[in-house]
């Protein structure tokens, strides 16, 4: 199998202005600043880009704040930390990113997975329903070497990989790979053998799967 | 809207020496050149000298401006003068993290709002701000610190300079884009143009832009 390495940087230049000007989705939008957490590449498009939209929000119109604001905002300071949280130590930056773990609340050695078949868990990010937008935002683990069922989806599905690579056709997806797919595309990917995969999923609706299993499977876990 | 002004203005001007006709089409502007220098003092008046006098200055400049953002956004006057709050807190909390180097005050404060916000959205207001474990939360949430050559101190100045140099359609397209808060789509509905012309007017903006600031660092 050929590693396309370049996978990660081929993120449409608009997703990321949407994100820098906080247009996207929550589920997307921490989506990207995990990536962006990731990949150096990334980063720099998104810093750009920010750059960009802070200065359009610091010549855009301004409204007054309210005339007790500020007292009552001093009045309700806490007491400043003095010290500062020493820097992320290296191992843990490598795995969960940042975003990720202040959405979750935690990193991710607290979490509940859920089983879905052998082999495949998921943990619901962005709770377990749909957010306003229909998008649901959940982790998924997968043991190495193992087949996804095949599948396609209603709107679109983003996946972030965190940990392992996974393989479709001849197309390697690796961590900090953001792999975006619309309805059109049915595919079952296959985890590449060794760690086990664990990926940032969004969705937009439900996964359309094409066998009989995995669709009484997907209704009771609810993928 | 006073900023399409201000740049019609900006680009009225000769454009031969960059520099005075950049200050004075943008008289009003909301920083001088020592703008992004005067806040990292105040940043280091809050963090080394517990100064709240420097963090309500800092807010006197910035609170409207985000606050205004906000709004523009559609968030009402209340929720957004508790998130300018939430960031002013943090700031607070926060400033001896600041790096002048990595970022200008703005920049940093602007994902701080932002950040918020998309939580905001996230929670869909469920939440009291002042909820003892959420502010926790929110001061441990450090924002990205992505190095880029670009980020030097005086970048959005220069950045809101090479705005200003854009053709008037192309400055159109970005402020749409990025002001009023318009996805392509309504751009493309209330200008009458077609789609891929917005995406692709806002697309060679960008790329004007990055190729602009591109040589202004390479300069540097």
């Amino acid at each position: 199998m050929t590693s396309k390495a370049q996978n990660n940087v081929i993120m449409d230049e608009d997703i990321i202005a949407d994100y820098a000007a906080g247009k996207l989705s929550p589920a997307k939008h921490i989506m990207v600043a995990c990536q962006s957490e990731i990949s150096e590449r990334v980063a720099q498009r998104v810093t750009f880009q920010e750059l960009l939209a802070a200065s359009m929000m610091e010549i855009g119109g301004s409204k007054a704040l309210s005339p007790l604001f500020m007292g009552n905002a001093l009045a309700a300071l806490p007491e400043q930390n003095d010290n500062q949280p020493p820097a992320e130590p290296l191992h843990t930056k490598s795995l969960a990113p940042k975003s990720l773990r202040h959405a979750l609340g935690h990193g991710l050695n607290d979490l509940q997975w859920k089983s879905m078949v052998p082999g495949v868990a998921v943990h619901d990010v962005l709770g377990d329903r749909r957010t306003k937008d229909g998008e649901r935002l959940y982790l998924l683990k997968a043991k190495g070497g193992m087949k996804m069922p095949e599948h396609s989806h209603n709107g679109e599905e983003w996946t972030l990989i965190l940990t392992g690579s996974y393989t479709i056709g001849d197309k390697c997806f690796k961590r900090g790979d953001l792999h975006i797919e619309d309805e059109t595309e049915i595919h079952s990917p296959h985890i590449d053998e060794g760690e086990d995969c664990i990926c940032l999923v969004m969705t937009q609706g439900p996964l359309k799967m094409q066998g009989w299993l995995p669709k009484v499977v997907q209704r009771v876990v609810g993928i | 809207m006073a900023y399409g002004r201000d740049l019609a203005v900006a680009t009225s001007m000769p454009a031969k020496g960059s520099n005075p006709a950049f200050k004075r089409g943008r008289k009003a502007s909301p920083k001088s050149l020592s703008a992004a220098k005067r806040d990292a003092l105040w940043l280091a008046s809050i963090a080394g000298k517990q100064d709240a006098r420097a963090l309500s200055d800092l807010f006197e400049i910035y609170g409207p401006k985000l606050k205004g953002w906000l709004m523009a956004r559609g968030v009402g006057n209340g929720t957004a003068e508790d998130i300018v709050q939430d960031v002013m807190i943090k700031v607070w909390t926060k400033a001896a993290s600041f790096d002048p180097v990595k970022a200008s005050f703005a920049t940093w404060v602007y994902r701080m709002t932002r950040n918020r916000w998309i939580d905001h959205q996230r929670k869909h207001g469920r939440m009291d701000v002042r909820d003892p474990e959420l502010m926790k939360i929110i001061a441990d949430d450090e924002v990205p610190s992505a190095e880029a050559n670009f980020m030097a101190l005086e970048n959005s100045e220069i950045l809101q300079e090479q705005i200003s140099r854009l053709t008037p359609t192309q400055q159109k397209a970005i402020r749409m884009a990025y002001m009023e808060y318009k996805t392509h789509k309504e751009i493309a509905a209330e200008t009458g143009l077609p789609l891929g012309t917005v995406k692709t007017r806002i697309r060679s903006a960008i790329q004007t832009l990055q190729a602009n600031m591109a040589k202004h660092v390479s300069q540097m």
